[in-house]
């Protein structure tokens, strides 16, 4: 969709409407804005496109603005906050304990693209009914612990660091190094040990991953996180680094698509 | 009101949004409710008006909060909070746009989709031809590149100052300005028949139109490719 670079209007040659478009907003180099006005002051037909480019924007500002937001939205979004509220509160009741079972954080259902709003309130709204029937103890905080979706802020680098060290704190390795033999049931940790292929090949490591987050917001795009053992293990069994890698999710999607390593890290556990 | 927890606490009423945002990272179970009940209107406005579908809408003003409320210990304080939102919400609108598109055969189901937002209550007053006009324009929009309609959306639409559009999507002034700038030009067609007879809509000197014909140039491939620029 790009044209050449825009150059001043020759006498007799009309600019193009996003050329006049661009004066109109101070955009143009001095001498292409020079060049412009004064085919504009000789040009009425080049003047009306300047109107009407004007009138687009008045048109636009007199759309009927969306009405409040509707109540079952509202609704929704109480509920995921409340879902949110008591995640956050057994979270910090679980903060005691060593052994904690949220080191690998699994697919938080609100947040699967997959799933349609629909679906995903009726899983919000099973899960708070399992919290309020005090079932699931485990399950529940270990389903909807995930990463924080911060895309806003700079800093990406302390965040990813802060996450990963989350992910896979020092305190967990006591733990069986293997990832299998950390779930807890009723989780959806089968998940957390299996990277998807086109993850596995961006990396060109097969080993097993210390945890993963398949949506980690990374640069406005959502990336799929992988934090492997970095280097030799250790005789505790445990190594003191890992590696934290951040790839394109696109090829999860699109099979076409080959995976790309978007960043690189190492991070000493804490 | 939908709000499961009614009404909010006389001192969160008082509180301006940073105080609420500190008072819920420190624990407090309401304050962020009371964020929500205050700018939710706004935010669906936004992204609405964005991704031109409900359900998307939905699930991207839900997401943002449901973010927002994770992410609340990394707000700096270098915007004010309603700009954070603003710009978690159009993120996220952004973020489904991507994948929905994907998944969106035709342009056309944009479009049919766009218009169907003008009904039906809320385009009941106005006249036929100003809502003919507005069909028009809201399916052009929904034929922009994401970016240039977010833009549009911030500043023409929803009348935010430019710095500020510029704040949310976290771009430069003249990177607002000229997504503006050439998501306008591309709606022009759409309003050429309130122009006087002899307008030059299509009078472009070079051979590539810098205004795209309204159907078939300006499909789905020109709108993700446009997705695709820094």
């Amino acid at each position: 969709m790009k044209q050449p670079p825009s150059t001043p209007a020759a006498p007799g040659d009309h600019p193009g409407a996003e050329e006049i478009s661009e004066f109109a907003e101070g955009l143009l180099p001095a001498h292409e804005a020079d060049a412009l006005s004064q085919h504009l002051d000789a040009c009425a037909a080049c003047q009306d496109v300047r109107a009407s480019l004007d009138t687009v924007g008045e048109q636009l500002a007199a759309l009927p603005a969306p009405a409040r937001i509707p109540d079952d939205v509202a609704a929704s979004i109480e509920t995921a906050l409340a879902a949110e509220q008591v995640s956050r509160e057994t979270q910090e009741a679980a903060a005691a304990t060593p052994r904690n079972v949220r080191a690998v954080p699994r697919e938080t259902p609100f947040t699967r693209p997959q799933l349609r709003s629909g679906r995903r309130r009726v899983w919000l709204l099973a899960l708070a009914a399992a919290v309020v029937l005090g079932i699931g103890g485990v399950a529940v905080p270990a389903l909807l612990s995930s990463s924080p979706e911060d895309r806003t802020q700079a800093g990406e680098e302390h965040r990813l660091r802060e996450h990963v060290q989350s992910l896979v704190p020092a305190a967990s390795r006591s733990d069986d190094p293997g990832l299998t033999t950390k779930q807890s049931p009723g989780t959806l940790a089968d998940k957390a040990g299996v990277m998807p292929s086109c993850v596995r090949e961006a990396l060109g490591r097969g080993a097993r991953p210390l945890a993963v987050d398949p949506r980690y917001p990374y640069e406005g795009e959502t990336g799929y996180l992988v934090v492997l053992p970095h280097g030799p293990r250790t005789p505790d069994g445990e190594p003191e680094k890992v590696d934290a890698y951040v790839v394109d999710r696109v090829c999860v999607q699109d099979s076409t698509k080959a995976g790309k390593v978007l960043l690189h890290r190492i991070y000493p556990r804490r | 009101m939908a709000d499961a927890r009614g009404e909010a606490r006389e001192g969160l009423r008082d509180a301006d949004d940073r105080q609420l945002l500190s008072l819920h990272i420190r624990g407090d179970p309401e304050a962020f409710g009371e964020l929500v009940r205050r700018h939710r209107d706004r935010l669906w406005a936004v992204a609405l008006r964005t991704t031109g579908d409900r359900e998307e809408a939905a699930d991207a003003v839900q997401d943002a909060f449901v973010s927002a409320y994770r992410a609340a210990h990394t707000y700096r304080g270098g915007a004010a909070v309603t700009t954070w939102l603003h710009r978690i919400t159009v993120n996220a609108c952004l973020d489904l746009m991507r994948k929905a598109s994907a998944r969106r055969s035709t342009p056309t189901d944009d479009t049919a989709r766009m218009e169907r937002l003008l009904e039906p209550h809320e385009s009941a007053a106005v006249p036929a031809e100003q809502q003919d006009l507005q069909r028009q324009l809201l399916a052009a929009m929904a034929e922009l590149p994401a970016e240039q309609r977010a833009a549009l959306v911030l500043v023409d639409m929803q009348g935010y100052p430019v710095a500020e559009a510029a704040r949310i999507l976290d771009v430069a002034v003249g990177t607002v300005k000229s997504r503006c700038a050439r998501g306008r030009a591309r709606l022009l067609p759409r309003i050429g028949h309130l122009r006087p007879e002899g307008a030059p809509a299509e009078r472009n000197r070079t051979a590539g139109p810098s205004v795209p014909p309204p159907r078939d140039a300006a499909g789905a491939s020109g709108t993700r490719e446009g997705e695709q620029q820094p």
